[in-house]
């Protein structure tokens, strides 16, 4: 994006940075760079600290990978949850999501991504690896994982994704899950198309 | 079926084109370069999904409409009259960041996927240049295969898509192996072989099963066309094809003859087999080198190869047998006569095909006709014709 070189360098900066943000345009950027130039200066800074604090304070737990202050993460260190259930997702959001809906007591596995030849992403970019060295440390400590769910989204690549864990999982002893697909709630039949239809008669449940 | 109303939007030549229509003939006259076959194209692609993945769908946005808006974008809507009543097909395309061009289908004002919309409306096209079927390389044949297929089939179209996404992310898997910048996972490449031998082992039976049919149409057509002097046969080349055990698995494919039509299980046994036999060769070259996106169809008359010996004249007759073949199959798998789009096609024929061709034309239910001159079309078909002309992208009832 070239800006008109009437701009300071310094908002001149800004308004680039804010443009490299997803789902941020050019105007966008502008409006924002102009509302924070006119702002208090508490404002500003408030935002600046907590960009830096989000980069200074923040890791991946050390188990889970998700994105955490403390090492373990909170979730991983909890003892109300159960330990020997993990929740495999594709992203840190995912797991917020999960949260979100108070209904699952396990722990988490975060992949960061999905298998994307085209996108360069193989297996050894994803936390595959930590996932099986994570199972087999659980193995040793003699508190096996009961259960692997696997919660990646129901796109190709993360089905592809789900199959590929399901593979290299397969010497463990170890119940592998995925997450039912069907209709949403609050959905319409009419509206929903074959494959989710299929999908949901095949997932049928007794009542 | 027919269409009851079209309207375009930034399409090719159209600005903007409300047009009502009624089933029976419907002529379109005007000079060259007007939007005589933009008009068709743009009926085709709302048929077939044609060029949607590439760079055909950004083509089809109107020129104009770039310097207009950033994300300039065209709309294609028709009003379809089914035997299951009245539906409305609604397809988006609009350019976004970096060149993507997002793509929005609707029917019956409910967005669906992009694989949903051909077969909801079905076309059979003669352009002036169709003989490049026969002539042309053997990515036009395949074209051809898989627009008329998805047209009839709707699993057909899903797994057309669902075979070009896994062959993508193969190559690029190969591709990356070949280049030496990671690794392979024995485990990550035969999950992709999986998802390539299941739709590729649907596509090749499709196909298969569609030309058994369509050869029989078409060695009728061609014969009639041809006054009963030749006799017209389609060999399917199925790149993944099931060797009979007695013969030498090493032999290749007879080209002059459609192999016998194999039961999914063999055919995906094979498919896997030849993925086997070639792994050292795709990881070597980092490309997918088996799979029905290397199949091809041969045009053989009286046991002669019509592609590379055949006349002009006997490729158009072929072509012109092979989609009357197609428009003769499509009503007999669907029980709905397809819309026919002819491009100028009449005026390059003989008399005798000319008759062949306007007699067939008689049975179908919607007929649309360019031509640069009304004087070169027969009077009774235009006497009770819809008639247009066209002038730089503005239609005019005449």
């Amino acid at each position: 994006m070239s800006q008109p070189s009437a701009l300071p360098p310094s908002v001149a900066r800004l308004i680039e940075a804010l443009v490299a943000l997803p789902g941020i345009g050019p105007k966008t950027a502008s409006r924002l760079a102009y509302y924070l130039l006119r702002a208090p200066d508490e404002v500003a800074l408030r935002l600046a600290d907590a960009l830096r604090e989000l980069k200074a304070q923040t890791r991946l737990c050390s188990v889970c990978f998700n994105i955490t202050e403390a090492d373990p993460c909170p979730l991983c260190t909890d003892p109300s949850r159960d330990h020997s259930v993990i929740c495999v997702v594709e992203e840190p959001l995912d797991v917020a999501a999960l949260e979100r809906a108070k209904v699952y007591r396990g722990t988490y596995h975060v992949l960061h991504g999905v298998l994307s030849p085209i996108n360069g992403v193989g297996p050894d970019d994803l936390k595959i690896n930590e996932l099986i060295a994570r199972l087999r440390r659980a193995e040793a400590q003699g508190q096996p994982v009961r259960e692997v769910i696997l919660a990646t989204n129901p796109t190709v690549e993360g089905e592809m994704t789900a199959l590929l864990i399901q593979r290299k999982l397969a010497a463990f002893n170890v119940r592998i899950t995925r997450l039912a697909r069907g209709l949403p709630v609050g959905g319409d039949l009419e509206y929903a198309d074959e494959i989710t239809l299929s999908r949901a008669l095949e997932g049928r449940q007794q009542v | 079926m027919h269409l009851r109303h079209l309207s375009l939007t930034n399409v090719r030549l159209y600005a903007r084109l409300e047009l009502p229509l009624r089933a029976g003939v419907i002529v379109i006259q005007g000079d060259n370069a007007q939007g005589k076959t933009s008009l068709l194209e743009a009926i085709h692609v709302l048929a077939t999904g044609r060029g949607l993945n590439s760079a055909a769908g950004r083509a089809l946005i109107r020129w104009d409409a770039e310097s207009e808006s950033p994300y300039p974008y065209a709309l294609l809507r028709a009003l379809v009259w089914r035997r299951d009543g009245e539906h409305l097909l609604e397809l988006l395309l609009q350019k976004g960041e970096r060149e993507r061009l997002r793509k929005e289908v609707r029917i019956d004002h409910v967005a669906r996927r992009n694989s949903d919309l051909p077969g909801q409306l079905m076309t059979v096209l003669f352009l002036p240049n169709d003989v490049a079927l026969v002539s042309g390389a053997p990515s036009l044949r395949r074209e051809f295969l898989d627009e008329a297929l998805a047209q009839v089939e709707p699993e057909y179209a899903h797994a057309l898509e669902t075979y070009a996404y896994a062959l993508t992310q193969r190559n690029a898997l190969l591709r990356q192996a070949a280049e030496d910048r990671r690794p392979i996972d024995p485990d990550e490449l035969e999950l992709w072989d999986e998802r390539l031998v299941s739709a590729g082992t649907m596509l090749t039976l499709s196909r298969h099963r569609a030309i058994l049919e369509l050869a029989r149409a078409a060695e009728r057509a061609h014969f009639e066309l041809s006054d009963g002097r030749e006799y017209l046969y389609l060999a399917y080349q199925p790149n993944v094809h099931v060797t009979h055990p007695d013969t030498n698995p090493q032999a290749p494919l007879d080209l002059l003859m459609t192999p016998p039509l194999p039961t999914r299980q063999a055919l995906a046994e094979a498919f896997y087999a030849a993925l086997r036999a070639r792994r050292r060769e795709e990881l070597l070259r980092g490309m997918t080198l088996v799979g029905p996106h290397r199949d091809d169809l041969r045009f053989l008359v009286n046991g002669m190869d019509l592609g590379e010996y055949g006349s002009r004249g006997q490729q158009r007759t072929a072509v012109l047998a092979l989609k009357l073949a197609q428009m003769e199959w499509m009503q007999l798998r669907s029980n709905e006569p397809p819309i026919l789009l002819l491009d100028e096609v009449l005026a390059e024929l003989d008399p005798h095909r000319r008759r062949c061709l306007l007699e067939r034309i008689r049975t179908a239910e919607q007929v649309f006709i360019t031509t640069t001159d009304l004087g070169r079309l027969e009077q009774p078909l235009i006497t009770d014709a819809q008639r247009f002309v066209v002038r730089g992208g503005v239609l005019q009832p005449s």
